[in-house]
């Protein structure tokens, strides 16, 4: 019901009108004899609308991109200006290709991808509450609800909370010594703890969301087929398996990709579960962070760059395969 | 039967009404048991938040070792008064104040600055649109991490990281998501209806906010309610863009003071803080919930 639910409601703001249109429509000219004047005047308009958004996107994405591209090959402190800044070639790029910074470059994105790990158990998890929660039965929609809320909260605070559970003779540390363990987990006081702790809280906090995906992806599976499956005798995890899952495959694409370009960008829940600078929680994002605050931003660039291509090559998988559906359909 | 369920739910609960559920059916059954399953997952979905609120009713020296309080108390809500006045020039209303001020203004200028924007791209035609909404497009795919350094920088040089307006003023130039979104609504709007405006002699502004507008009401409603969500909920921009601590937003005033103390002592007023920072998103999420979920099934109709 509700993936209809916005267009249901613009479809019902529109209707009133239409009544008053179609009277008004004999008069209606076709667009080709706008004039001359008509157009130039167009073109003003629209330019005049769209001019706060090309003045922000020259100002705040254009120029910070090209300062972003020239800093690699500065020794670029970010308080003078980039031009009083030494330029040292390929330095960075040889310090994160197996020099200096090397280590601390390729550990944060390892943590990267460690923390990735949550993305293929929402996925799973999130197919099957949503075919648990597309039921004709009471107090679905309450569950919808409750599975989403973690996913609107603020990060920070949720953080701490969990950081709280899970630190070293935390909640969770006191309540296993209580029954019989002898020493703390070290659920985020060692790199194997930490993973885990934080998939889990992205796998909380992310699950909802895969959920009401999926429940909008069932609607495209046909009730007729799956009639057909059980006058065949198919059983209920056949149908799932062989029915339901494959008309599925397009939110799963959707959801892994955009997933994957999220995990590849995370940034705050590890930053304030560990600590500004801990080698365990320091993503490739914590990494430009934290050489931000280190004051050498060619260097933060450089790995920013790098995070950037593989977020590129991402993309232009999705591209090719989005093309490929369009073309086939 | 497991497609019927997306209809309706007014319908839903009709038929339910309607029909004698005394036999125990295989679904019933079915339902019971994934009922219990799902119920069971809830429960730990708000675990977390149950702990949260129990914990700053508690005094410090249980917090770690009991559920429910032994002894119950308000003190986190006084320690975390005190330990904000520490952090900032008027504490915790203060912050407040600075979430509200980055915020509201923001997404009530994005929005307007946004929705013209998509008005012109979906219904006006004019030199160069194509190529600069593509552009535009393009922009989208460049990580915040690219340009996040060379912005604090120009932030600061443009002397906005003395106070809020680094977070704010370049929020007011639109956002690009929202133009996409609601781009597609003004699309869903026939031509026809615009035409009429027009010849009833309405300029193209009229036409937009008098005739247009109102029909795209409900999705910028929509947006509106995500883009304070999100700004409300913002943390890596505001950390790297706002430099004086009296203007920090409440996502960074609970961080500060949950990184400055650390002693067992003051974590129940850093969690005090922290719900005190929900309840505007408890609130939001509560009342326009249908909204907000709506919203993420459009999207992936959409998708």
């Amino acid at each position: 019901m509700e993936n209809e639910f916005i267009e249901q409601e613009a479809v019902e703001a529109v209707s009133p009108m239409d009544a008053d249109v179609q009277a008004k429509a004999p008069s209606k000219k076709p667009k080709q004899n706008l004039s001359h004047a008509l157009q130039r005047q167009e073109n003003l308009i629209g330019w005049l609308y769209i001019s706060p958004m090309v003045i922000g996107i020259l100002v705040f994405t254009a120029i910070p991109l090209i300062m972003s591209i020239m800093s690699m090959f500065y020794e670029w402190d970010g308080l003078r200006s980039l031009f009083e800044s030494e330029p040292v070639g390929w330095k960075w790029f040889q310090s994160i290709f197996g020099g200096l910074n090397s280590h601390d470059y390729w550990n944060s994105f390892l943590n990267t991808l460690v923390f990735a790990i949550q993305l293929p158990i929402c996925l799973v998890l999130g197919f099957f509450l949503a075919v648990a929660m597309n039921r004709n039965m009471k107090g679905v929609q309450a569950f919808r609800v409750i599975y989403y809320l973690p996913g609107v909260m603020s990060i920070v605070a949720v953080s701490i909370v969990w950081q709280n559970l899970f630190k070293y003779g935390g909640t969770i540390d006191q309540l296993f010594m209580k029954n019989g363990a002898t020493d703390s987990l070290m659920l985020l006081d060692s790199r194997a703890g930490a993973a885990f702790t934080v998939n889990l809280l992205l796998v909380w906090k992310g699950v909802g969301y895969t959920t009401l995906m999926f429940i909008a992806g069932l609607q495209s599976v046909s009730p007729d087929q799956i009639e057909a499956a059980k006058i065949d005798g198919a059983n209920s995890w056949t149908i799932l398996m062989k029915i339901t899952l494959p008309a599925l495959y397009p939110t799963i694409f959707y959801l892994f990709v955009t997933g994957l370009m999220g995990s590849l960008q995370m940034f705050n829940e590890p930053f304030i579960l560990l600590g500004d600078g801990n080698p365990d929680g320091m993503t490739a994002v914590g990494f430009v962070y934290y050489f931000f605050g280190q004051k050498n931003l060619g260097l933060a660039s450089t790995g920013a760059w790098i995070l950037a291509f593989f977020i590129f090559i991402i993309t232009a998988i999705q591209m090719y395969v989005d093309r490929r559906k369009r073309e086939e359909d | 039967m497991e497609n019927e369920i997306l209809e309706n739910e007014a319908a839903v609960a009709a038929t339910e009404a309607k029909k004698p559920s005394f036999h125990v059916t295989p679904k019933l059954i079915a339902d019971i048991v994934i009922t219990i399953l799902l119920a069971l997952g809830a429960v730990i979905m708000l675990l977390p938040f149950i702990w949260m609120v129990f914990a700053t009713l508690k005094p410090h020296t249980e917090i770690y070792t009991t559920f429910f309080p032994h002894e119950w108390t308000l003190q986190s809500f006084v320690s975390m008064w005190n330990d904000c006045n520490r952090l900032m020039e008027g504490g915790i209303i203060r912050g407040f104040g600075n979430s509200i001020l980055t915020t509201i203004p923001v997404v009530i200028v994005q929005i307007i600055v946004s929705a013209f924007a998509a008005y012109a791209f979906a219904k006006l035609r004019f030199f160069g649109k194509d190529i600069v909404f593509l552009i535009m497009l393009g922009t989208m795919m460049i990580p915040f991490a690219v340009i996040m350094l060379p912005q604090a920088w120009l932030y600061g040089e443009m002397n906005l990281t003395n106070g809020p307006l680094a977070v704010i003023i370049p929020k007011f130039f639109g956002s690009i998501s929202t133009v996409f979104f609601l781009r597609q609504f003004f699309y869903g709007i026939p031509d026809s209806i615009t035409e009429a405006a027009r010849l009833d002699g309405a300029g193209y502004t009229r036409t937009f906010l008098s005739v247009l507008l109102p029909l795209v009401m409900p999705a910028i409603a929509t947006q509106a309610i995500l883009s304070f969500i999100g700004n409300w909920n913002d943390f890596l921009g505001p950390l790297l863009f706002i430099g004086d601590r009296n203007w920090l937003t409440l996502p960074l005033l609970v961080n500060r003071l949950s990184g400055s103390g650390g002693s067992t002592r003051e974590i129940p007023g850093v969690l005090a803080a922290s719900l005190l920072s929900l309840v505007p998103i408890i609130i939001v999420f509560a009342a326009f919930q249908k909204k907000i979920i709506g919203s993420i099934v459009f999207s992936a109709v959409k998708g």
